[in-house]
């Protein structure tokens, strides 16, 4: 139990520094919104392939706990995501603010599905069949 | 950003994220479905985001709170599994369970964010 949790902090602590690198490296972009959708996106395709390629191979709990929760689930983030919705409606731009909240949304939802589409169809041996 | 600032990140990132790891413990021990715990983590920490968000603007610079958002609540809340969580449901045939959690997690976690920036001005005659 001690094992996971150090895991689940050495991912954390990489996730959240990587985070913060990734807004110091593109803080103007796309109206500051760029990197929060880009490691929040980036994240949920990652975190989508691990889960299909858990289902061919199940990962070790400690790489997952590292990997899953601490590294991606730290790199990802909801609650600068909902601050940032919340201040572009205080600034009264709510077409812009409707429009990234429910496109990041629906882009998280396609991104991690199509990780996980390519990690199983990778996982996945071809059935002769279907290779002939 | 000083390195005190990245190491103070750092740690703060490992604390958040060690913090919705054993909440995912302790609700997987009562048998609460994990969706449901991850949209109270998003939720309740967008209010705390929110809090800390509206207490710069309200006090002005407030030197941890950097640290705080980006480090702490950052890695605390995300943004990955909630989505991947979204997916199983999907696969698993519950797609209208999925939709509902997207929906219901986003507009809380907004309007969450809103309480706690107000709140901070509720409360900004304290930091004068």
């Amino acid at each position: 139990m001690l094992g996971h949790f150090v895991a689940v902090a050495v991912g954390g602590a990489l996730g959240a520094v990587l985070r913060a690198a990734v807004s110091v490296a593109m803080p103007a972009a796309a109206g500051g919104l760029a990197p929060t959708l880009v490691v929040n996106l980036g994240a949920a395709a990652a975190l989508g392939a691990i889960v299909g390629l858990a289902r061919r191979r199940p990962l070790s709990p400690r790489v997952s706990a590292f990997l899953a929760t601490g590294l991606l689930g730290s790199l990802s983030t909801y609650s600068t995501f909902a601050v940032e919705v919340h201040e572009l409606l205080l600034a009264g731009r709510v077409v812009v603010a409707i429009g990234y909240a429910v496109g990041s949304v629906v882009l998280g939802i396609a991104a991690a599905w199509t990780g996980r589409r390519i990690a199983i169809g990778f996982a996945t041996p071809r059935s002769p069949a279907a290779s002939s | 950003m000083t390195l005190a600032t990245w190491l103070a990140i750092a740690v703060a990132g490992a604390a958040g994220a060690v913090t919705r790891a054993a909440l995912d413990t302790f609700a997987a021990r009562r048998s609460l479905r994990a969706r449901r715990t991850t949209a109270t983590i998003n939720v309740g920490g967008s209010v705390l985001a929110g809090l800390v968000a509206g207490t710069v603007v309200a006090c002005g610079t407030v030197a941890a709170a950097t640290v705080l958002a980006t480090g702490f609540l950052g890695a605390f809340t995300t943004f990955s599994t909630a989505m991947n969580q979204i997916v199983l449901a999907a696969s698993d045939g519950d797609r209208v369970g999925g939709a509902a959690s997207a929906v219901a997690t986003l507009g809380l976690a907004v309007a969450g964010a809103a309480a706690g920036w107000w709140l901070a001005f509720a409360f900004a005659a304290a930091c004068r």
